[in-house]
């Protein structure tokens, strides 16, 4: 079996209070938590799972990518999650308000190494959470990363602007802006560059077309979603096939991996 | 008046603090959950379910929700016995310290695999009981489950006894024709408890694809909402048979735990209840000692079979 490296496991159980759940576009909503402790730990790449509801319909604690996460002087110390209105639980949290309590356990997972002066970040959808939070701290570091950010139409993508030193460019499926067509073809033409360390989320349809026309260097790190239990490597619910076959957990021994990790 | 009701229970000769125990396949190897999670608050651990060689498990999915409940299909994934001895067990010293008991949850597919296991848990360390899993398929018998046959309980859990002078627990499955008739060819081939219920098998279909959910098509299903069936189960059991009772299915509160208590089980796990809260066993145990307050009991184990003494 693969042995992969493991991130110290930093989580714990935490009650945030709601700050804001700003609508950005239809069915696409941000969530602000307050906490300290998640503002400080969290790093890209790295989920929360939050108890939606306080019934046993939804059940289990849904993960969410984080996709910002600050402690500035003088600010609120708050952890944000970008998330799209899909099913039950999601809705229920579409109906959080400021002020309400929520069952937080995190932060969970590994996350993105952060490598590279000039990282190229691909994402896809509501993908674009971590790779977000990940460019914010290139940023911080006064490196500034490509990004390529690609959605359905126009409605799917949400602004950015918190990365406004970033060079950001769009791609939407049917082309009522920027490129027209997938993000994976947009990103053919910015592969290979001069970039020296790939980023990518997104759907597994998109990653797995990435994995066809992305070379074998730059480095490629990708992070992957899954319907998880646990969150925490206990329950071998969320895993994926690594390509020797055996199975890694998405929760403990992800979300990231470097693309040729995984069997495709 | 009763001001400080005690948790502690028995499970045959062995010693609980609490009643409350981690379920084999929710709680790993016992320190996944840290540092969200003490695993010393419970009063025992099953650990996941281990098998004579490492096993992959099965291909993805292996989790699909289903109206409060989960339906599940790991496919056993786990490093092997030597591993477990080897590697896990050792990592768990300040459990026992802590009067945590050990149970190691062992599956396999033939009589051998489960003596071959027990014998090398005769020098495994900390370890305070066997639980045997028969709720597995049985290759040689077609796939069908061991605890289906009232004949193959009894021969595997007279040949795991022999094995060892480790307790033994034998976990049935819950969706059998009589329950109680399993359960006492478990007794009487020499099993020191029973526990009971493993997840009801189960099938989900996504309609718009036109398919099953599942990597490997069938699942078990967990959570609150086996907790009617399962507490029927027990209950049945708890009647039939003069050894203790482990009971589990969809617990996720103390007012739970305590129906399963008063149907008469002697200690309970808890499994899909850790996912959604990993501090439960601490819930619980605050919730069973209000309770015990409450209701002017001493001691928890003053209310177990409470349910049949009121028939």
């Amino acid at each position: 079996m693969a042995v992969l490296h493991l991130h110290t496991n930093t989580a714990r159980l935490h009650t945030a209070t709601v700050e804001y759940n700003h609508r950005l576009k239809p069915g696409l909503f941000l969530l602000a938590l307050l906490n300290t402790e998640l503002a400080t730990q969290s790093l890209p790449a790295q989920f929360l799972t939050i108890k939606v509801g306080d019934t046993h319909s939804p059940l289990l604690r849904r993960p969410f990518s984080i996709f910002n996460a600050s402690k500035i002087a003088g600010m609120a110390p708050r952890v944000e999650i970008l998330y799209k209105v899909v099913g039950q639980a999601t809705r229920i949290m579409s109906h959080l308000k400021a002020g309400d309590q929520v069952s937080i356990l995190g932060p969970l997972g590994k996350p993105y190494p952060i490598e590279g002066v000039s990282p190229l970040l691909i994402g896809g959808g509501t993908g674009i959470a971590s790779l977000h939070f990940l460019a914010r701290r290139f940023l911080d570091k006064l490196i500034v990363p490509k990004i390529l950010f690609g959605a359905r139409t126009e409605d799917e993508l949400i602004p950015l602007p918190e990365l406004g030193r970033a060079e950001i460019h769009l791609a939407t499926e049917d082309g009522t802006v920027g490129f027209a067509g997938d993000v994976v073809t947009l990103a053919k033409e910015h592969l290979p560059g001069a970039h020296d360390a790939v980023y990518a989320c997104g759907p597994r349809e998109m990653l797995s077309a990435l994995k066809e026309v992305i070379p074998s260097t730059p480095p490629c790190f990708i992070s992957l979603e899954e319907t998880m239990a646990c969150g925490v490597g206990a329950c071998l619910g969320c895993s994926v096939q690594l390509a020797d076959g055996s199975y890694a957990t998405v929760c403990r021994q992800g979300p990231v991996f470097r693309i040729e990790e995984l069997r495709w | 008046m009763v001001t400080h009701p005690s948790l502690a229970t028995t499970v045959g000769s062995l010693e609980f603090k609490n009643p409350i125990i981690a379920a084999s396949g929710t709680f790993g190897y016992g320190r996944e959950y840290e540092p969200s999670a003490d695993p010393r608050v419970f009063g025992g651990v099953a650990l996941k379910g281990t098998t004579p060689k490492p096993q992959a498990g099965n291909p993805p999915p292996r989790l699909v929700e289903t109206p409060a409940g989960l339906v599940n299909s790991i496919g056993l994934e786990n490093p092997g016995i030597a591993v477990v001895i080897k590697e896990k067990l050792p990592q768990l010293e300040d459990l026992a310290s802590a009067g945590t008991r050990i149970i190691l949850n062992l599956s396999a597919d033939d009589d051998n695999g489960f003596v071959s296991m027990a014998e090398k848990c005769n020098q495994a360390s900390p370890l305070d009981v066997l639980e045997l899993n028969l709720s597995c398929p049985n290759i040689k018998a077609g796939g069908m489950h061991f605890g289906t046959d009232p004949k193959v309980v009894s021969k595997i859990t007279s040949a795991v006894k022999k094995a060892t002078a480790l307790p033994i627990w034998v976990k049935l499955a819950p969706l059998v024709t009589d329950i109680t008739v399993i359960a006492r060819s478990a007794e009487d081939a020499g099993a020191d408890a029973i526990s009971l219920v493993n997840t009801l098998p189960a099938l989900v279909v996504d309609v718009e694809r036109q398919r099953t959910v599942l990597g490997n098509t069938f699942g078990g299903l967990s959570g609150p909402a086996i907790l009617p069936f399962a507490l029927r189960q027990v209950y049945m059991v708890a009647q039939a048979v003069k050894i203790p009772v482990v009971g589990m299915g969809g617990i996720s509160c103390s007012d739970d735990a305590c129906a399963f208590l008063l149907a008469g089980a002697s200690a309970v796990q808890v499994g899909t209840a850790i996912f959604v809260q990993p501090d439960i066993a601490e819930r619980i145990c605050d919730g069973l000692s209000q309770y015990l307050l409450e209701k002017g009991y001493e001691e928890i184990t003053d209310i177990v079979g409470r349910l049949a003494q009121k028939d």
